[in-house]
Parts: C-alpha cells; structure tokens; sequence
C-alpha cells in the first residue's frame, strides 16, 4: 500500500500545478460562496419620486431599516428598475409620501417578507400622522419609540422543555454544504487515478509486482482520501478561525468530515467501476455531481422536498446525511452518540459503493 | 472535414451511456427541481396549513377585577381613574387575540383549537400541532398594568413547539405582527391629550410588475440554468475525447492521413454545436411539453429563443475547440480534463446556472454577466418580460463574438505540424 500511495504522491509532487490549482480554487470557491451564503441579508434599492424626491428618501430609509435580514438602500430609479429587470436584485420599492409600490419582476418567496415589512412601517407612520398631525410627528415617535422599548405585549418562543428554540441557520447549511459538494470534485479527480494507471499500462504492471491488489485500491483510495480530506479540514478550519464562524465543536466536525471523504472516496470509486476510460470518468461524475446536492436538499430549508422518491435517492447520497449530522453539531450541539446514526449511514454507504465498485473495476478487467 | 464531423458524432453515438446521460440530464435535473420547489412557489395559503393550539389560561372578568382594585388602590383622582377603567373595558386583550385567530383570512391556512396546557404539549410532541400558543393566568392585568399604569410587563405571550420549522416561523411572523399592532395602538392611546378625530391613511401598497411586462418564473429561471450548463457539459465532453483519441494514436494517424490537422478541430467544433444544440431543442421541447414552463409565449418568444438556442451552441462549439487544442497542447492529459472540468463548473457558478447569484458580491455578478451562460441567462430573463427581438442582438453578438474569440486562439494554439 505504502508504495502504491508514495507513488501518487511524488506525481503530484512532481507536477504540483494541477492539483494545486484544483484545491486552491475549490478552496476559494468554498469562500466565495459558503461565505457570502452566511451573510443573508438581501439588499433592496429604494428611491423616491417626485419634487421632494430626496426628503422622502431619507425619512424612510430610517424608517425602514429596522430588520437585520434586509438593507434598503437608496438608489437612482433607473438603475434600480434595471436591476430588477435583468435579475440582479430581487425587487426594488418605489417611495411616496404615504404610500409604497413594489417594483418586482417575479414572485419569490423573500417578497412577501420585505412586503411585510414595508407595509408594517408605513401603516405604523399613517397611525401616526393620524394621531399626531404631520406638524408634531417626530416629537411622538419619540415618545412612542421609547414606550414600545417596553411593550405592554411581549412575545417569546420557547421549547417544549421552555428552552430557547435556535433558529435555523440556512446560510450555515450553505456552507457545508458547498465545503463538502466542491470536495466532491477534487476527491473524483483523484480517484480517477485508478482508470488513468490502466489506461496507461501501470495497472497492469502492478499487478504483475509482488504489490497485491488490495494494497494497490487502498494505496490509490488512500491517498484520494487524504487529499479530499486535507481541502474540506483546510476549507473549515479558515471557516472557523480566520472568519470567525461558529461551526460548533470542530473535533466532531472534522470526524463528519473524514467519515463524508470516505464514503464519497467509494461513490467515486462506483462510478470508476461503470465507466471504461479516465476520460468518461471527467464527463460522468461532473454531470452527476451537481444533481446530488440539489436532491439531497442542501440548497434548500430541510423539509421543503417533500417527495418520498425523491427524499430516497438523496438519502442514498452521503452529502445530505453529512450536512445534517454537521448542522446538528453547529446548532442544536448534537452528542456523540446523535452522531453515531449518520455516521454509520455513511460508513455503509461508504462500504456499499466500494463493494459494488471494486466488483465492477475488477469485473471490467478480467 | 465531412468525414472527421462523421466520424465524432459516431463515436459519441456509439458510447450509449453518454447519449443517455445528455439526453436526460438536462430534463431529469429540470423535473427534478420543478418538483422540489413547486411546494415552495406556489402561493403560500396552498402550500403551508398549520395547526394551532391555543391554551388560554387567562380569565378576562378575573384580570380586569384585579386591574381595577390595582386602580382603586391608586392615590390619583376619582375621575383619573374613571377614565382608565373606560379604557381598560374596551381594550380587552383576550377578546381581541382570540378574534384575530377566527379572523377567515387566517383561518384559510391556520386552524385553531382550543386545548389544555397538557393536551397541547402532547399533541405538539405527536406533531399533530405544530405549535401552540399560551396566554399565561394573569396576563390580562399585567398588560393592562404595562399600558395603562406603566409598570414593566413580567409575562407575555409564549408560543411553544417541538423544533424550527417553515410553520413555525409563519405563525411567529403572523403574531409577532398582530401583537406590535396591538402595542401601537395601545402606544398611540397614551398619547391621550393629542387629537385621535383623523382616520389615518393607510398605505395602498401594492406590486408593480416592471413596466407591465410578463414576469419571469423561478422554473423559468432555472431551466434556462440547467440547461446552458448541461450544453457546457457537451464542450468538455467532445474536448476530453481528444485525449482518449491522442492516447489511442488516433490523431498521429490522422496526420500521417496527410489532411489537414484543421479539419480534425473543424469536425469537433461542428459536431459540438450540432450535439448541443439538439440536447438543448430536446430539452426545451420536453420540458415545455410535459411541465409548460412557458406558458402562452407569442411566436417571437420561440423564434427569440430558439435564435439564443443556436448562437450558444455555437458559442459551446468555441468553447469545444479551444478545449481540443489545449488537450492536444498540454501533455499531462489528466490535468488537462481537470481544466475543463474546472472552467465549465466555474462558468456555471458564476454565470448564475447553479442558483441566482442575487445573494454574491456586485463583482461577481458583473464577470458571470461575461460567460457564455451568464450572458445567454441574463438576456432570456429579459426577453421572457419584454419579448423585443432587438434586446437579443447584442447578446447574440456576445456570444457569436465569444465564438470567434475561442475559435481564433484554438487555431493559434493548435499544434503545428510536427509538435505532436
């Protein structure tokens, strides 16, 4: 085995390039989009019409800029309609006086919130102006400002047990998810390896060498591991102490992680057992590797596919079982032993597609 | 160059798998999604139903009681007091919690029982209720004692349940805003000696559709997405046989043929764009017949569409060529799949085909706006809202353009005679 694995190594060593490239831009795609999925807030332009077009403005920038998930954020009005059209922002708020339009090219979920919420603000000044007179309305919002700082009517969600409920955390999930999706690439491209040596002679003539062939997958499987393993700890570790998120207990984290590398070593290790050539190899498990994300609902709020199907072919996949076990250790604080489920799912998944594999690259040979 | 056209597009039908694989992935991958997100597209009152709990231990007569002999206890003038218990009688806070959640608009999508304390903790742990709500024994005095007198409000409303979820969340948005009403009002009444005669104007509110044009749809959006990606998947796919054919002296026998080396990457660039282009009409054709994405579109939509289908085949069929040249140029072959993999995933991500880039950085949502998806992406967006035939040209200009230009440096980069 250990030869097998220092073979891989020196080639990598040897020419640096590639494998260099592939992890340094996996990390920094990771980054890139892990990154800013943790930063939620939705920036929506507002602008204003009319002569007094400026004055409105900033009243209600003010006024409306009460909730950390969305940025309202003043802009010129064409620029903002065109950012709505071609797609770039979600939607963008024309302000009048007393009243608001939304300027929205299609109906996303996120609008019916930032309606809400605009809606909210400008019924809650109307209020005012009515009780107040437009003269006098500063000097009573104060007051009423500081009334409501202790409101008569409080709100709290609690537990079952009267715990605090932690609320979901979406951007989290983004973010293993993508850590653990683009490491996808990197392990099949070393795994690849494998299809690479026969195509070239080199399998053959270890068969030959006094190595067996045992020692041969584990040396390749081996070293596909390590490298896999070294980006997504690499990926998690600037994650947890260069940016500061809270990713929970990172012993934990990093078992999840060794035990995903794992069982995606052997998924790779499956699809090297159908195909016949490195080359069909770089066109399947690219293709395929995109859909397993998407099924296993990473991208989306756990429960919104609802499917049973569809929730079974995900189930099949390690990537969601490991985002899960991951986001339960970052939120809920989740024990060893509420480990101890998803890590045996993906150790068998592990071990059914490295059977299945092995059999079929074997099968291929003879 | 017939024959080298000929010759890719057997190879590629002969490898069954990747026939299959390009065929049905697009559509796969769209149906796919178009399930996933159906639940989460439509409005919300068909999708979301929750089931509410509402334990009230609280006693109305019993709390305003005990609010008026707080009053009476007061040292403040009869006539004071007078007018507070006026106002606490008609504030009445449980009557009003309890008719918001009878309110029809709510009951549309919430339904409402009225349970004990044990009840509701059993039946929330059964998840029969997703959540339940407690208005605590006293909170009628507390909260007339917080508005009126203005003593600090010790206990609220709690809404208790099992763990984070869609409902949840729904049903905290919705009380949440009810009960800030609420304390509006109450904060508005306090303000007892300014003149309460005007109605205040509500806001209209109301969406304004972008110049009344049609709006896109989110399965729209993506499987504009899928789609271009899955064409780009073509690109690589042609270009990494070049490697499998330099490996299997394929190209060296195609030299000592004596034709011209050019035709060799003519005959992959024609036959990309022909496999892109019919994977991406197959697509578009079964998706519009089997889930109507795009419903009711004129003529000049398809015929918008279908130009936009074609200048990004040939736009991949670029791509395509530049890839083979590399491949033929580089002499670590397996890096060279690597590359592509790489370029055409990045290439998605950042030309939006993954997800919407609304949530990335301005810069990178300016340099996906340059790849070849990114471009076409942004361009069908806006012509499924305005349908104008000459938004499309620069575009397409793009992308013939990018064409061009990959098809220039892969002739520049094709090894000469004697290199290989």
């Amino acid at each position: 085995m250990y030869p097998v694995f220092m073979a891989q190594w020196m080639k990598d060593k040897r020419k640096p390039f590639t494998i260099l490239l592939f992890i340094g831009l996996s990390i920094i795609a990771t980054l890139i989009f892990g990154g800013s999925a943790q930063q939620t807030q939705t920036t929506i332009p507002i602008f204003g019409t009319g002569p007094n077009a400026e004055e409105i403005e900033e009243k209600w920038v003010d006024l409306l800029n009460t909730n950390e998930q969305l940025r309202f954020v003043i802009t010129e009005e064409d620029k903002a309609r065109e950012d709505v059209i071609e797609g770039r922002r979600e939607m963008a708020i024309q302000l009048m006086d007393s009243d608001y339009r939304l300027i929205v090219a299609t109906e996303l979920p996120n609008n019916q919130f930032a309606e809400q919420l605009v809606h909210q603000a400008y019924t809650k000044e109307a209020q005012l102006v009515a009780v107040a007179g437009p003269e006098n309305a500063d000097k009573v919002r104060t007051e009423i400002e500081n009334y409501l700082e202790t409101p008569p009517i409080t709100v709290e969600t609690q537990s079952l047990a009267g715990g605090e409920i932690p609320s979901y955390n979406m951007g989290m999930q983004l973010l293993f998810g993508f850590t653990l999706f683009i490491a996808m690439f990197t392990i099949g491209f070393k795994v690849n390896g494998i299809t690479a040596d026969k195509v070239s002679g080199i399998w053959n003539r270890l068969i030959l060498s006094p190595v067996s062939k045992t020692q041969m997958y584990v040396g390749h499987l081996v070293y596909s591991f390590a490298v896999g393993f070294f980006q997504v700890v690499a990926v998690l570790l600037i994650f947890d102490y260069l940016m500061g998120y809270e990713l929970g207990s990172l012993p934990m984290i990093i078992v999840l992680a060794a035990v995903y590398t794992l069982s995606t070593v052997s998924l790779a290790t499956l699809i090297t057992g159908i195909v016949k050539t490195p080359e069909q190899f770089q066109m399947v498990y690219p293709s395929l590797a995109p859909l397993i994300p998407i099924i296993s609902g990473v991208y989306m709020m756990p429960g919104t596919i609802s499917s049973p199907i569809l929730n079974f072919i995900g189930d099949l996949f390690p990537l969601g079982h490991a985002v899960q076990a991951m986001m339960d250790v970052a939120l809920y604080n989740a024990s060893w032993s509420d480990l101890a489920f998803p890590i045996t799912i993906m150790l068998l998944i592990g071990v059914m597609c490295m059977g299945i594999g092995i059999n079929m690259v074997e099968r291929r040979n003879g | 160059m017939n024959s080298f056209f000929k010759k890719d597009l057997l190879v590629f039908w002969r490898d069954r798998k990747e026939i299959l694989l390009a065929v049905f992935l697009p559509i796969i991958l769209i149906v796919i999604l178009n399930t996933a997100f159906s639940g989460m597209f439509s409005s919300d009152a068909e999708s979301i139903h929750i089931n509410l709990g509402l334990v009230l231990e609280d006693d109305d007569t019993a709390g305003l009681e005990q609010f008026a002999k707080k009053v009476e206890s007061l040292e403040i003038a009869p006539d004071e007091k007078q007018r507070i218990m006026e106002q606490a009688m008609q504030i009445g806070v449980n009557q009003q919690l309890t008719g918001f959640f009878k309110n029809p608009e709510l009951a549309e999508w919430v339904t409402v029982q009225e349970v004990t304390k044990e009840e509701a903790r059993k039946l929330v742990e059964m998840e029969e209720l997703d959540a339940y709500i407690k208005i605590p024994n006293g909170f009628t005095n507390t909260v007339l004692s917080a508005a009126m007198l203005g003593n600090e409000s010790k206990m609220g409303v709690t809404i208790h349940a099992k763990e984070q979820s869609t409902e949840l969340s729904a049903i905290e948005d919705v009380i949440h805003q009810f009960m800030n009403t609420i304390n509006m009002q109450l904060a508005l009444g306090q303000m007892g000696e300014l003149n309460q005669s005007t109605q205040p104007v509500l806001p209209q509110g109301g969406k304004e559709l972008v110049d009344d044009v049609d709006s896109y749809t989110f399965p729209q959006y993506f499987t504009i997405g899928i789609s271009t990606l899955c064409a780009l998947f073509i690109a690589q796919t042609i270009a990494v046989k070049t490697i499998t054919e330099k490996r299997e002296r394929v190209f060296n026998r195609i030299i000592l043929s004596n034709s011209p080396p050019f035709h060799y990457l003519m005959g992959k660039v024609l036959s990309t764009f022909c496999l892109a282009w019919i994977q991406m009409m197959l697509t578009y054709g079964m998706i519009q017949l089997v889930l109507d994405v795009f419903p009711d579109k004129s003529a000049t939509f398809w015929i918008g569409l279908f130009l936009m289908i074609t200048l990004f085949s040939l736009a991949v069929a670029g791509l395509s060529g530049l890839f083979t040249s590399i491949a033929l140029s580089i002499k670590d072959t397996n890096s060279a799949a690597g590359i592509f993999t790489m370029v055409v995933m990045m290439f998605g991500a950042l030309g939006g085909s993954f997800f919407p880039l609304q949530g990335l950085p301005e810069v990178i949502q300016r340099i996906g706006e340059w790849t070849p998806n990114g471009v076409t992406q942004t361009a069908l967006i806006q012509f499924i809202q305005y349908e104008k035939l000459q938004d499309l040209v620069i575009p397409l200009s793009l992308l013939l353009g990018f064409f061009v230009l990959c098809l220039i440096i892969a002739l520049f980069t094709f090894p000469r005679r004697g290199r290989i």
